[in-house]
C-alpha cells in the first residue's frame, strides 16, 4: 500500500532532521547529541508530567468547586497561548522547507497538517502540552467518567496551540516585514499595558496590593469565565452532575478552534501565494559602498544583510516587547529602577542570538564571495562583530530610551546596565565566532521561518546565558545592594577589560580558527 | 476529434506591483510536442513556467493543462506533469535515494515500485553518488540529474524544464538530450526554457519567443525561420527581441 502524503512528509522531516545533524556533528555527534536529549527529555519530560499530574488530579477532585475551573480554564489557557507564541515567534528548524513542498501534488490541508504536526519538534510547545498532557491525565484519573472529555480537552488545547503556532509564526514574519504597523501595534500594547497597574487607582493615592487584587478581582473573573477552557471545564462538571446543557458549554471552544484551524490554513494558503518581495535598492545601498577599511566595508554589507532579514527588523521591536512585559505582567514588583533596566537587558541579549552565534547564516551562498576576498579571518570577523555591535547597540538605545519612558532611571544603573550589556554581547559574540564557524546554518533572508540555531549552539548559549546571568546578574545585584556608587564604575571597567581582551587575544584566535574551519563554512553555506 | 491540447493559455497575464511580467499571452501547444520557450533574461519565462506549474497565481487569465483547469483542480495538474525549476527546489538534507521515495509517495506510488524505478533513473542518467551523501553534497551536475529523476518518477504526461543544461557538463548534457529525445517519442509533451539556442535548434520542432512578457513568435522553427527570412534560430532570435552589436573594451 502506498504511503500517505502526510506520513510521507513527517518521515522526510524526521530523516532530514537527523541527516543535517549528521552532517553538523559528525555520526558519533548526532548519536551523542540524540542521546543526551533523550535522556535530559526523560529528565525534564517525567518530573513534568508527574507534576502536572497532581495539579490535574486535585482539578478532577474539586470540579464541582465554583473556582476551580476558572482558575484551570485560565491556566490553560495560558499555557497554550504562551506556548502557540512563543513557538511562533522562534521559529524553528524544518528539515524540509514547506515551500520546497510547493510542486507536489498535495492539498494545502495536507501541507498544513504535516507543518503543524512537526510544530511538536520545537522545545517549547513540546514542553508545554507535555504539561497540559500531564493536567488531563490527573483530572482523568481523578474522574474517570471523564476521560474521554478530558481526552478531547487535551486534543483540542494541544491542535489550539499548534495552530497559534503556526499563525503566530506567519503573522510575525509578515509583520516584520511592516515594521511600522508593528510598532504602531506594540506601542498599543505599550499604552495598553501601562494602564493595568493604574486600574485600581483611587482619588489619586496608589492603594495596598490587597484591594488592587479586590478591585481587579470582578473584572478578571469575568475574563476568566469567557476563557473557552473555563467553558470546556464547566460544561464538563455540568455533564458530571447531570445537565446535558453541559455539552452546550463544550460546543463553543469547539466552535472557536474550528475557527483558527480555518484562520490559520488561510495564512498558509496566502503565504503559498505570495509574490515574491523585490529587493528594494535606494540610496542607502549606494552609501554602503563608502568606506576606509576592508573590516569598515565588511561591517557595513552585514549591518545591511541584518537590517534587511526580517530576523534583524524584528529585533528592534524586541526593546518594546521588553518594556511592555516590565510595565504590565512585571509591574507588581517593587524598586523597578533597580532590577527593569539590567533585565531587560539581558532578555534583548537572549533575543538576539540567532545573529550573534551564526554570524554567516546571512551569507548563504554569498559565502563564496566573502571567502575569495584577500582578507584574513581575523578581519572577517572583526567585521561581524562592528555590524553586530552597531545593531545590538541601537537595541540598547531603544531599549533605554523607552524605559525612561516607565521606569524612574539613573545615571549610574543606566550606565552599568548598558556595560553588564556589552559585557554580555562581547561573551555572546566571542563565543558565537567559534559556533558560527564550526556550526553554521543558512538563515532566510526573505522570512523567519528556519532560522533556528543548530542544536550546540542552542546548548551552549544556555549555558553561557546561566553562567553570564550567574556571575555579572549575581555581581550587578550585590554591587547595587550594598554599594551602588561602584556600580558604574566597576561594570565600566569589565567592559574595557573585556573589550581588551577581545581585542588582544580572542579575535586573532577566533581569526586562526577560521582560517582552519573555512572549507565546513564553504560546505555548510556555499 | 482532436485530443486537448497538452497546455493552452489563454490572455495569461502576471503583475507584480506595477511591474507586468506576463502580458496576454495565449498559445496552445499540442500533446506530443516538444516545445522551446526563449527569451531574454527578465522576458518572464520562469514567471510562465511558475504560473502553469502552480506555483505562481495568474493575476488574470486562464491555464489549461491536459485538458484540466489548473486553477479548478491544480493537484489533478500537478499529478500528471513533471517539472524541473531551475532552481531544482530539492531538499536538501535528504539523500538522493531518499529524496526520490519521498517524491514517489507524494505521487502515491508503492515503495517497492519507487525503489525500481530509482534503480533505472540512476542507471540511465549514470548517477552514482556515494552512499549516504545528502543532495546539499552533490555536484551541480548531479543535482540537475536528481532534479530530472524526481520529475520523471511518477511517469508525467507533460514535463516542464527550467534551464535543464545550464551549468552541466558536456556528458551530462548528452545524457539528457538523449532522455529527452526518447521521451518525446513515446509521446511525452515538453517544454523546455534555455538560453542555448543551439541545443533548442537542434531538440526542439516547436518554438515560442517571449519579450517583455509578450509573445513576439509561436509555432514550428522552419515556419518561423521562413517566415522572419533567417538562418538560423540565434538569427530569427535576434531578429526578434532586437540586440544591438557592441564594440570592444576600451581598456583591453
Amino acid at each position: 500500500m502506498a504511503v500517505s502524503p502526510l506520513r510521507a512528509v513527517l518521515l522526510a522531516q524526521l530523516q532530514a532532521t537527523w541527516n543535517r545533524m549528521q552532517r553538523e556533528m559528525g555520526r558519533q555527534g548526532a548519536w551523542a547529541l540524540g542521546l543526551a536529549m533523550l535522556v535530559l527529555s526523560v529528565f525534564v519530560a517525567l518530573p513534568l508530567l508527574l507534576g502536572s499530574g497532581i495539579g490535574g488530579f486535585a482539578l478532577g477532585r474539586n470540579l464541582d468547586t465554583p473556582a476551580v475551573p476558572l482558575v484551570y480554564g485560565a491556566i490553560h489557557t495560558l499555557l497554550v497561548v504562551l506556548g502557540g507564541a512563543l513557538g511562533g515567534l522562534l521559529g524553528r528548524s524544518q528539515g524540509v522547507a514547506q515551500e520546497g513542498l510547493r510542486l507536489f501534488p498535495i492539498r494545502p490541508r495536507t501541507l498544513f497538517a504535516a507543518n503543524l504536526a512537526a510544530g511538536l519538534g520545537s522545545l517549547l510547545p513540546a514542553v508545554f502540552t507535555v504539561i497540559l498532557a500531564g493536567l488531563h491525565l490527573g483530572a482523568s484519573l481523578a474522574r474517570p467518567l471523564a476521560a474521554p472529555l478530558f481526552l478531547l480537552l487535551f486534543l483540542a488545547q494541544a491542535l489550539a496551540l499548534l495552530l497559534l503556532q503556526a499563525l503566530v509564526g506567519s503573522l510575525a514574519e509578515s509583520l516584520a516585514r511592516r515594521l511600522r504597523v508593528m510598532l504602531f501595534l506594540l506601542g498599543f500594547l505599550l499604552w495598553l499595558g501601562s494602564l493595568l497597574p493604574n486600574f485600581a487607582m483611587r482619588n489619586g493615592h496608589r492603594p495596598n496590593l490587597n484591594a488592587q487584587m479586590e478591585a481587579l478581582a470582578g473584572p478578571l473573573r469575568l475574563l476568566a469565565e469567557a476563557l473557552p477552557a473555563t467553558q470546556a471545564f464547566q460544561g464538563v462538571a455540568s455533564l458530571l452532575a447531570g445537565h446535558a446543557a453541559g455539552l452546550m458549554r463544550l460546543a463553543g471552544p469547539l466552535l472557536l478552534l474550528a475557527l483558527l484551524a480555518l484562520l490559520s490554513l488561510q495564512r498558509i494558503r496566502r503565504e503559498a501565494q505570495a509574490p515574491e518581495a523585490a529587493t528594494p535598492t535606494s540610496s542607502r545601498d549606494r552609501r554602503l559602498w563608502s568606506f576606509r577599511t576592508p573590516v569598515a566595508g565588511l561591517a557595513r554589507l552585514h549591518w545591511q544583510s541584518m537590517v534587511g532579514s526580517p530576523l534583524g527588523r524584528f529585533a528592534f521591536l524586541v526593546p518594546v516587547i521588553a518594556v511592555v512585559l516590565v510595565k504590565g505582567p512585571l509591574g507588581r514588583i517593587p524598586n523597578p529602577h533597580l532590577w527593569a533596566l539590567p533585565a531587560a537587558v539581558y532578555y534583548l541579549n537572549l533575543t538576539a542570538l540567532q545573529l550573534q552565534y551564526n554570524q554567516f547564516g546571512l551569507e548563504g551562498g554569498g559565502i563564496k564571495a566573502l571567502m575569495l576576498l584577500p582578507l584574513e579571518g581575523t578581519a572577517l570577523l572583526e567585521g561581524r562583530t562592528w555590524a553586530l555591535l552597531a545593531h545590538h547597540g541601537l537595541q540598547l538605545l531603544i531599549l533605554t530610551g523607552l524605559m525612561a519612558f516607565v521606569v524612574p532611571l539613573r545615571p549610574g544603573p543606566v550606565v552599568a546596565s548598558l556595560a553588564f550589556g556589552f559585557l554580555l554581547f562581547l561573551g555572546n559574540t566571542a563565543l558565537g565566532h567559534l559556533l558560527s564557524v564550526r556550526y553554521p546554518r543558512p538563515i532566510a533572508r526573505k522570512g523567519m521561518k528556519n532560522s533556528a540555531l543548530p542544536m550546540v549552539s542552542t546548548l551552549s548559549s544556555m549555558g553561557f546565558g546561566m553562567v553570564s546571568a550567574g556571575l555579572l546578574g549575581g555581581l550587578y545585584a550585590l554591587l547595587a545592594w550594598g554599594a551602588p556608587m561602584l556600580l558604574a564604575p566597576v561594570f565600566l571597567a569589565l567592559a574595557l577589560l573585556a573589550a581588551w581582551s577581545y581585542r588582544r587575544w580572542i579575535l586573532p584566535a577566533a581569526g586562526r580558527f577560521l582560517e582552519a574551519h573555512r572549507e565546513d563554512l564553504m560546505q555548510a553555506l556555499g | 476529434m482532436n485530443p486537448a491540447p497538452a497546455l493552452a493559455l489563454q490572455a495569461l497575464r502576471k503583475q507584480f506591483g506595477d511591474k507586468v511580467a506576463v502580458d496576454d499571452l495565449s498559445l496552445e501547444v499540442p500533446a506530443g510536442s516538444f516545445l522551446g520557450l526563449l527569451g531574454r533574461n527578465g522576458a518572464g519565462k520562469s514567471t510562465t513556467l511558475k504560473m502553469v506549474t502552480g506555483l505562481l497565481k495568474p493575476t488574470s487569465g486562464r491555464i489549461h493543462i491536459l485538458g484540466i483547469d489548473l486553477e479548478a483542480d491544480p493537484v489533478a495538474v500537478k499529478r500528471a506533469i513533471g517539472v524541473m525549476p531551475e532552481d531544482m527546489a530539492l531538499l536538501e538534507y535528504l539523500t538522493g535515494p531518499q529524496y526520490l521515495r519521498f517524491t514517489g509517495r507524494m505521487h502515491g506510488l508503492e515503495d517497492a515500485e519507487i525503489d525500481r524505478r530509482t534503480a533505472e533513473l540512476f542507471e540511465t542518467l549514470d548517477l552514482v553518488p556515494a552512499p549516504g551523501t545528502l543532495v546539499a553534497d552533490y555536484s551541480f551536475g548531479m543535482k540537475k540529474k536528481l532534479a530530472l529523476g524526481a520529475a520523471l518518477l511518477h511517469g508525467p504526461r507533460l514535463l516542464f524544464l527550467d534551464e535543464p543544461f545550464e551549468g552541466i557538463d558536456a556528458v551530462t548534457s548528452r545524457t539528457i538530450k538523449d532522455l529527452l529525445t526518447g521521451l518525446q517519442r513515446k509521446g511525452v509533451t515538453l517544454v523546455l526554457t534555455s538560453h542555448i539556442l543551439e541545443v533548442v535548434e537542434r531538440l526542439c520542432p516547436l518554438i515560442a519567443i517571449l519579450d517583455e512578457g509578450r509573445l513576439l513568435g509561436y509555432g514550428p522553427l522552419e515556419e518561423l525561420r521562413a517566415r522572419e527570412g533567417s538562418d538560423n534560430l540565434e538569427g530569427l532570435f535576434l531578429d526578434l527581441v532586437g540586440g544591438a552589436r557592441k564594440g570592444d573594451l576600451s581598456w583591453l
